[in-house]
């Protein structure tokens, strides 16, 4: 009985090892890109580092300016989601609302399937589709901010839509009903009660999607063009923070190895400032909302 | 009675009703366009993968001949080879290649035979490759070339020995077991130095077949309308009754008659007659034209053809994927991913038993679920970036498939654990109860009762979670290396699928093919996909029954 008492509680101990694995990987994660990226501001200020858009690593006195590359970053996230916003926002709306359960069926698929091709494959299909279609239509190479957040806008859609679609569906029936009643058409209800309900739930989605979208590499490395200047154009070329790493890693050694994953560093700010204002800020509302409306 | 209803409130109604109905398409165009984006996106993809459409550019027309000046070019039996350029013939006997990789993708060494040029036989080759270098005595056959006695002697060698080539008189080689013989392409545009001229950066463009039809037919005037200098085209006929004019005939090319001046009566002074000409044009052979140093047009025409066929899925890539297959690629991937799930599925599924089971409500329980989120929000450049200085360099597991599992393994952790919690959730309280109360312990009860209830639910997490795993590729760059060759062991560096569209498309190497991986690569996504619903459906169907 004893024995089986200590093989139980070490068993317990095992699968706490397993659920703690997470947070540690997170702190790991933390530690070493900290400790790998800091050196770099021995010889580099801070403030020099994001404030400044020269960026020559290579060159005799070099310079490590990220600047342009966070413009760049929150340009082409901006610029994307002010395409999937609304698109997004509508197709939720269609498929909690309007759809029927055949039609609703077939986007549900559709839109699982968007989210689960490979980024690698947006890339090969923003090559040759979207920079053609944007050299037609805004000009310049094509290989631009605005085609970076076309392919970046139906990449974050399939994030907009379940949030958007799974918050409006969640609202309680009254809220409806009690709307309908008084009078108000369908479209009333859903812009002008529904939606507003279900507000803290699509930012969260919203704000789940743009952490996607900084996050970011290879389709927007395949079409933004890549070039490491300050985006002045919507139809120029444009570098992201991810594609600053993962172009330079290949062959960059000491501090431009080491500026890299100080970019890191800050990309990793930047998504985790907004995973933690979702997951401590906005789950709560959620959470209250839903328990007020349980009450 | 009609009227009396048309009152204010009514209107008003039917105005709201009306914004409802445009907002109602709106919102319905939008959805459909999501399968409609959807669609195009696969159908791009599978198309391109499938099917390649190249734009070739050649200064050769694409007209071969079967036996060149009465000699052919034999090769063995087995060697898949439709048709040679004149370049590649010539490349073959002056050292330009040593194999056939670039020639038909196979992967033989190259061993040109000739015959010896002392013999009858040997100086005919020799005039027919090297034309007038042959006569100024610096004949440059290349240093790999292997001599034989007579042309019998030659082609015995290239029956025996897949990847030799020889060039024989056309009798000989009629009937001779073991060979075939390969039709040659020499056939050219000739233009004279002039309408080469840049005119305002604007240089003569490619010629489509249609173009030389109408410059050789008299029908384009002027080489303006190419793109080239204000000039007239003269179009020139080869020697009547020459062997040239005969295979410009067969070719399909011809002129008006008379053409003015009146054609040359040889070849040699009817290349001077390009050569010397404002703005001729006529047909000729690449070796003479180039020989005589006259330019050659650039020809453009769109070659077709298949892109993924099986022998792409079953052959290992070569010359870094530019020609073979993605076979050890494929295999790459597939240990990958068992290797990912090895390590992710009982981390994950342990995780989500603590989470369920364990963890009480509590400050605890917000920390790791906090923990397992932030994780599921880390975008994977970060992963790649961590698993580049912790697995491959503090752990010292170098660039291979040990530090890429790990690396993915912490990236899919999260879908693991949440879809594992939401099965376990789901499985009944009078289960548990129903154990525990027949004097199973708590871990008996997980073991034999929970997980066994929730395996499909679990089942599919693991799915959905190796469907993404399997689309990585930034993660992967800088953790598991990129060599195509097939893993030998944990530490051994490999490329899996996504990695070699990226790469393939990245070092320039080839467009097709990138795009044929793709398609494998969409395939085994939707195939993931696919399983995990089926499992969904089935989990459905016993809950119901």
């Amino acid at each position: 009985m004893k024995r089986r008492k200590l093989f139980e509680s070490a068993a317990e101990t095992m699968l706490f090892a397993s659920a703690f694995l997470s947070i540690v990987a997170v702190l790991f994660i933390t530690i070493f890109l900290f400790r790998s990226g800091m050196p770099l501001f021995r010889k580099v200020s801070v403030f020099e580092f994001l404030f400044s858009s020269r960026w020559e690593p290579t060159a005799a006195t070099p310079g490590y300016g990220i600047l342009s590359f966070i413009v760049g970053s929150f340009l082409v996230t901006g610029l994307a989601l002010f395409i999937a916003v609304p698109v997004g926002l509508a197709v939720g709306i269609y498929m909690a609302e309007l759809s029927g359960r055949k039609s609703s069926k077939i986007i549900r698929s559709s839109v699982e399937l968007l989210a689960g091709i490979p980024s690698v494959v947006y890339g090969l299909f923003g090559i040759v589709i979207i920079s053609s279609v944007s050299r037609t239509l805004f000009g310049g190479s094509g290989y631009s901010v605005i085609s970076a957040a076309i392919i970046l806008a139906i990449m974050t859609m399939p994030t907009i839509i379940n949030v958007a679609e799974v918050s409006i569906r969640s609202l309680p029936k009254e809220l409806k009903e009690g709307s309908l009643a008084l009078g108000a058409t369908h479209w009333q209800t859903i812009i002008r009660v529904l939606v507003p309900a279900a507000r803290s739930g699509i930012i969260a989605g919203v704000i789940l999607g743009m952490g996607r979208a900084i996050g970011e590499t290879l389709a927007v490395l395949m079409v933004g063009g890549n070039a490491p200047i300050m985006p002045t154009k919507l139809n120029g070329m444009v570098r992201t923070l991810t594609m600053n790493i993962i172009t330079d890693m290949s062959y960059a050694t000491g501090d431009h190895l080491t500026s890299l994953f100080a970019t890191g560093i800050v990309l990793f700010l930047f998504i985790l400032v907004l995973n933690l204002t979702v997951q401590l800020a906005l789950k709560k509302s959620i959470t209250e909302m839903e328990g007020g409306a349980g009450a | 009675m009609r009227k009396a209803t048309t009152s204010r409130p009514g209107s008003r109604h039917r105005a709201a009703m009306r914004r409802q109905g445009i907002a109602f398409g709106m919102i319905r165009g939008f959805s459909f366009m999501t399968i409609a984006l959807l669609g195009l996106i696969l159908g791009f993809i599978l198309w391109k993968g499938f099917r390649y459409s190249n734009i070739d550019r050649s200064t050769l027309l694409p007209h071969a001949e079967a036996s060149p000046d009465g000699l052919v070019l034999a090769v063995h039996g087995d060697q898949d080879m439709p048709g040679i350029d004149w370049e590649e013939l010539y490349g073959m006997y002056t050292d330009e290649y040593i194999n056939w990789s670039k020639l038909d993708q196979s992967d033989f060494d190259l061993v040109p035979v000739a015959v010896d040029p002392l013999t009858e036989d040997g100086a005919r080759v020799e005039a027919f490759l090297f034309g007038s270098e042959a006569e100024g005595g610096f004949p440059l056959w290349g240093g790999l070339v292997e001599y034989a006695g007579s042309a019998e002697a030659a082609l015995k060698v290239v029956a025996e020995r897949q990847g030799a080539v020889t060039i024989v008189p056309a009798a000989a080689a009629k009937a001779f077991p073991g060979i075939k013989t390969v039709p040659v392409r020499r056939l050219a545009i000739a233009m004279n130095q002039d309408a080469t001229e840049f005119v305002d950066e604007s240089y003569l463009e490619d010629l489509t077949a249609q173009n030389i039809r109408d410059l050789l037919g008299g029908r384009i005037t002027n080489w303006k309308k190419l793109g080239g200098p204000d000039l007239s085209v003269v179009p020139m006929a080869p020697p009547m009754g020459s062997a040239l004019a005969a295979e410009a005939g067969r070719a399909g090319l011809t002129y008006p008659r008379p053409t003015v001046p009146q054609p040359a009566t040889d070849m040699a002074s009817y290349l001077a007659d390009i050569a010397g000409t404002s703005g001729a044009v006529g047909v000729a052979y690449a070796g003479d034209a180039t020989l005589a140093g006259i330019p050659l047009a650039w020809m453009t025409r769109v070659k077709t053809g298949w892109n993924l066929t099986l022998r792409y899925l079953l052959e290992p890539p070569r010359l870094s994927g530019k020609t073979g297959g993605i076979s050890s690629i494929i295999a790459n991937t597939f240990f990958m991913l068992l290797l990912t799930l090895a390590f992710a599925a009982p981390l994950g599924v342990a995780a989500a038993v603590y989470l369920v089971e364990y963890a009480r409500q509590g400050k605890l329980l917000k920390l790791l679920r906090l923990g397992t989120e932030t994780l599921a929000g880390i975008p994977s450049i970060i992963f790649g970036l961590f698993g580049f200085l912790f697995f491959v360099n503090i752990l010292h597991f170098g660039f291979g498939l040990l530090s890429g599992s790990l690396t993915l393994t912490l990236m899919i952790l999260p879908t693991i654990i949440r879809t594992s919690e939401e099965a376990m959730k789901s499985v009944p309280r009078s289960l548990r109860e129903g154990s525990l109360a027949l004097g199973a312990t708590k871990l008996q009860t997980i073991f034999r009762v929970v997980i066994p209830a929730s395996s499909p639910g679990i089942l599919t997490g693991l799915i959905l979670a190796i469907g993404r795993a399997v689309g990585e590729t930034a993660a992967l760059l800088f953790t598991m290396g990129s060599d195509y060759n097939m893993a030998r062991g944990l530490f051994s560096s490999a490329r899996g699928l996504s990695a070699h569209v990226y790469l393939l498309f990245a070092e320039g190497i080839s467009f097709d093919k990138a795009f044929s991986t793709a398609t494998v690569l969409v395939v085994v996504v939707l195939l993931f996909n696919f399983a995990a619903k089926r499992v969904i459906g089935r989990m459905h169907r016993q809950a119901a029954a």
